[in-house]
């Protein structure tokens, strides 16, 4: 039923390494007797089948092989073995531009770039007025193009491959380019493509826009396919290898010396496994430059609701943040708090505990004292930075507020994929909301 | 091979002519100047080698002799050896494309060698100009001129084809072949006339592969003559195994051409 478009079979791709090009000539001359170069296999065993219409995610952290994959199935490097197949044409937007001349005008480039992609010139008269229609660079169309600005350049190359119509396409992550009206009429176009047949692969780190717009998905870890299937459960195990990636070491070169933490009556109960890490210290590059120091975070632990240790959540759910604090010095007025930034570094959110109203006892210098926070991560998947800290007051007041300690350098806590069919907001958090209705207005 | 480059013709001559186009962008007389300079060129050699230096050929006394002697060794020289230095250089300079376009690697060398011809035909047709004009000997000869120039432009895509691919691997090549080239042209008879060489030189002069298209272009340029016997299978063997060669390393050595580039 289903036609296959792309198959591949076993893909593996090994690059030599030589760290001298002389050694390749020794390899030449002994007729590759004498074996003088490193390997390095960016691909192994990768396999998979994509049908028409079909939208496949290609995800992986850098590195991964995902260009090295892409690369090969539009024949711009060969595979060391294996084989693949393609049945009919194959645009990528990996070459988005690549065959611009600067000195050329954007209507000749088209052209140019068409001859490179071999699409004739009566193809492309064919499309010109939708090409520039969706290009929007009006009279520059005739200016050469190192004339435009990058934004110009940009929508103009990616309206050219857009108006091409292959039967597979590459995606790259160009799609962040351009504005954002740019891009919603990019996944527009692309969606219309994919209802006239077009098969898509697409390679992001945009984890929501895999998931809006693939079917499918593969994911690649150090050359080898480690998850396919199904989009939204193929971007789960994404950010599960994430987690494991990150995973804190658990060598720690700064030991605390164990003794009674002082809890408070709520906290009873630590789970074992929190207060093992939190016994085990931070190492000293984990605190900022910054700072009083005048208290010091001597133990830091996230776990999940059930206090077992963890770096990734599902969106909405919690995760208690996990705080042992010591005073240098005597501290009538401590703060502690969070913040949590995104990808592209805006503050999502920050809490402290002034903020939430507790006020803790003043402490003398050497006591200790244990806190959590719970977030409810009501947030986008991806990946969150956080600045766990803790300060004093200013005059009274916590803005601006006295700077003790932060920890830096932490790995990201990653929130996994929405599980249902909508997600249930959008935007950067969840607001408290209330929607009410009724008939009988 | 021959496939891929007829497949590409279009984009090989379209970038060739745009080579050609934007080689002097900016400057005010623009593409004259694949006019100018050729013809600068062979009006120096004429007025410094005929009229200053009175040189002349041997067993003959017209003033230009020379000059045409020396623009019809010269001239399709500078081709060749663009054809030669510029095609070692292809890859590496188009890298850019071959990085990211499934586009045929010899495409790059065909459109350099296509590049070097034009220029080469252009200024072929004003020395052919400047032959008439100062009464040198032009005779039905030079029909065979077109042929001789393609089968050395051929010889030098093939040496083009060849070092390309092994300058990828191998960046010293690009680098020696500049002074190979220097040596090959004085050891070719082009700025003299091989009767001033000795005896056992001229014994020579045969074994080297410039040797026949050069000779052949002397007698058909400067002496109204067509090309030795030996001269024709001589010229059509280079221009055609060089190529077949430059493939072969091609093809063994292609997977790898990418991934080192």
């Amino acid at each position: 039923m289903t036609e296959v478009v792309v198959s591949v079979r076993d893909l593996s791709k090994r690059f030599k390494l030589y760290a001298n090009p002389w050694h390749r000539v020794v390899e030449w001359l002994t007729l590759g007797r004498a074996i003088r170069h490193g390997e390095f296999w960016a691909l192994t065993g990768v396999g998979f089948d994509v049908a028409r219409g079909e939208c496949l995610g290609v995800i992986g952290v850098n590195g991964a092989g995902k260009s090295t994959l892409l690369k090969i199935l539009s024949r711009a490097l060969h595979p060391t073995s294996g084989s693949f197949e393609v049945r009919g044409r194959l645009v990528s937007l990996l070459e988005l531009g690549t065959g611009f001349h600067p000195e050329l005008t954007g209507r000749q480039n088209i052209f140019q770039s068409a001859r490179l992609l071999g699409f004739s010139a009566d193809y492309v008269r064919e499309r010109l007025p939708a090409i520039l229609d969706f290009a929007q660079v009006g009279d520059f169309i005739d200016q050469p193009v190192k004339q435009y600005s990058s934004g110009m350049f940009v929508r103009l190359a990616f309206s050219l491959f857009a108006h091409f119509e292959p039967d597979v396409y590459i995606v790259d992550e160009t799609l962040a380019v351009g504005d954002v009206f740019f891009q919603q009429k990019c996944f527009e176009r692309f969606r219309e493509l994919r209802k006239r047949g077009c098969t898509i692969l697409f390679v992001s780190h945009d984890m929501e826009a895999i998931t809006h717009l693939c079917d499918r998905a593969i994911l690649l870890s150090r050359g080898k396919l480690v998850a396919q299937g199904d989009a939204t459960t193929v971007v789960h195990d994404y950010f599960a290898l994430m987690g494991q990636t990150f995973a804190p070491g658990t060598s720690s070169p700064f030991a605390v010396t164990p003794g009674a933490i002082p809890v408070a009556d709520d906290l009873a109960h630590i789970p074992a496994e929190v207060r093992d890490k939190l016994e085990q210290g931070l190492p000293t590059t984990a605190h900022a430059a910054t700072g009083t120091r005048a208290t010091e975070i001597v133990g830091f632990a996230v776990s999940d609701r059930k206090g077992r240790l963890a770096w990734t959540v599902a969106p909405e759910d919690a995760l208690q943040f996990w705080y042992l604090v010591e005073a240098k010095s005597s501290i009538p007025d401590l703060n502690i708090g969070i913040h949590f930034y995104d990808r592209r570094g805006i503050l999502v959110y920050a809490v402290g505990s002034i903020n939430a109203g507790i006020v803790f006892p003043p402490l003398r210098a050497g006591e200790r004292i244990l806190c959590t926070i719970t977030v409810n991560m009501a947030v986008q998947p991806g990946e969150y930075t956080l600045l766990p800290q803790t300060g004093g007051l200013t005059n009274g007041h916590p803005e601006p507020g006295m700077l003790h300690d932060r920890l830096q350098s932490l790995p990201p806590i990653i929130v996994t994929a929405w599980s249902g069919r909508w997600p249930p907001f959008y935007g950067l958090a969840r607001l408290p909301t209330d929607i009410a209705w009724s008939t009988t207005f | 091979m021959i496939v891929n480059l007829w497949r590409y013709r279009s984009f090989i001559l379209r970038n060739a002519a745009s080579d050609i186009r934007y080689r002097y962008a900016g400057s005010a007389a623009g593409i004259l100047w694949h006019v100018i300079n050729p013809l600068a060129q062979i009006l120096i050699y004429t007025l410094v080698f005929s009229q200053l230096m009175e040189m002349r050929l041997p067993g003959s006394v017209a003033a230009g002799a020379f000059a045409l002697y020396l623009c019809a060794g010269i001239l399709p020289w500078t081709a060749f050896s663009d054809c030669v230095l510029r095609g070692a250089n292809a890859f590496i300079e188009n890298a850019a494309y071959l990085k990211k376009l499934p586009i045929p690697e010899q495409v790059f060398v065909a459109q350099n060698a296509v590049t070097a011809t034009i220029s080469l035909a252009v200024s072929m047709a004003l020395l052919l100009v400047v032959s008439l004009g100062i009464g040198g000997v032009v005779s039905t000869a030079w029909l065979g001129v077109p042929l001789v120039l393609l089968l050395f432009q051929g010889f030098g895509f093939g040496l083009g084809m060849i070092f390309s691919t092994l300058n990828v691997f191998l960046r010293d090549i690009g680098q020696a072949l500049a002074i190979i080239l220097q040596l090959w042209m004085w050891v070719t008879p082009i700025v003299y006339v091989e009767q001033i060489l000795p005896a056992w030189l001229r014994a020579l002069a045969p074994y080297n592969p410039a040797y026949p298209f050069i000779d052949a272009l002397h007698r058909m340029v400067a002496a109204g003559a067509w090309p030795a016997a030996w001269e024709w299978p001589m010229m059509l063997a280079w221009a055609t195994v060089t190529p077949v060669i430059g493939y072969l390393v091609l093809r063994r050595l292609r997977p790898e051409i990418r991934d080192a580039i």
